[in-house]
């Protein structure tokens, strides 16, 4: 599949994200197909799977036993602000592909384009894409995501690359 | 959790203790999608969260905070893994 993406910083901190209809179809499908498991605890598939929480979250202690007890006190709620997330990017889906994201929209698509790849891959995995069904999904999430966070730190990451250039040219 | 026994400690020896909250590599996560992380759940600017990723990149981990609190560490580590990174903490 050829997609296109297109993130451009706009001077109030929003974002304006252009996506190409075979992207934003992916992506649409993508989201809903997270909601989905989140509400019922599966993942797409022909097996199945759980969606865990180990899959989305690290343990948050080297040991097991305060992992486990990090885990019976904010995973609740961390699966319902994802859930929250990908409802709105779903209930704010525009006829075309581009959307205006203000702070708390880019927010959303971070967290859900990142989130959404656990469907589809092992992200801890050595390999995340290798064998997995869904590679291609993930492949566009993470483009999609990237895009996102390149345009949120916008001028200042502009000035940083800036900075690097002139680094490397005084080196040189 | 031992967290009265630690205080205890952290007295006798007169030395500070704390919360460490820490990022790891992985091979999802870019350097921008951290710096946006790092300054959306942090406020670092973008420039030393570039610098924060790339000492993860070279190490394999960085600190990005020492709390007493060890609820406002994992306030910041379940952000942190809200949004896909790989974060822990322990007591240092």
């Amino acid at each position: 599949m050829e997609g296109y993406i297109e993130a451009i910083s706009l001077d109030d901190g929003a974002i304006r994200l252009t996506l190409s209809p075979d992207v934003a179809g992916t992506v649409r499908t993508s989201v809903g197909q997270f909601i989905e498991a989140l509400e019922t605890g599966r993942r797409p598939g022909v097996l199945r799977r759980r969606l865990s929480n180990w899959r989305l979250f690290a343990h948050a202690y080297p040991r097991p036993k305060p992992s486990r007890q990090f885990r019976q006190r904010h995973n609740g709620w961390m699966r319902e602000s994802l859930h929250a997330s990908a409802c709105r990017i779903r209930d704010a889906w525009p006829d075309e592909p581009t959307f205006v994201l203000d702070r708390a929209a880019i927010a959303d698509w971070f967290a859900v384009c990142g989130q959404a790849q656990t469907l589809y891959i092992h992200r801890r995995s050595p390999n995340p894409l290798q064998g997995s069904f869904g590679h291609g999904k993930a492949f566009w999430l993470a483009q999609v995501q990237q895009y996102v966070a390149t345009a949120a730190c916008g001028h200042d990451w502009q000035r940083l690359l800036e900075y690097d250039d002139q680094q490397d040219s005084q080196g040189d | 959790m031992s967290g009265r026994k630690r205080d205890v400690r952290r007295r006798d020896s007169g030395v500070t203790r704390a919360w460490a909250v820490l990022l790891h590599d992985d091979d999802i996560n870019t350097v921008e999608g951290v710096c946006y992380v790092l300054y959306e759940v942090f406020g670092i600017p973008v420039e030393n969260g570039a610098h924060a990723a790339a000492e993860v990149s070279s190490t394999g981990s960085a600190v990005l905070g020492q709390y007493e609190s060890q609820e406002q560490a994992e306030s910041f580590v379940a952000q942190l893994q809200l949004y896909g990174l790989c974060a822990t903490m322990k007591w240092v």
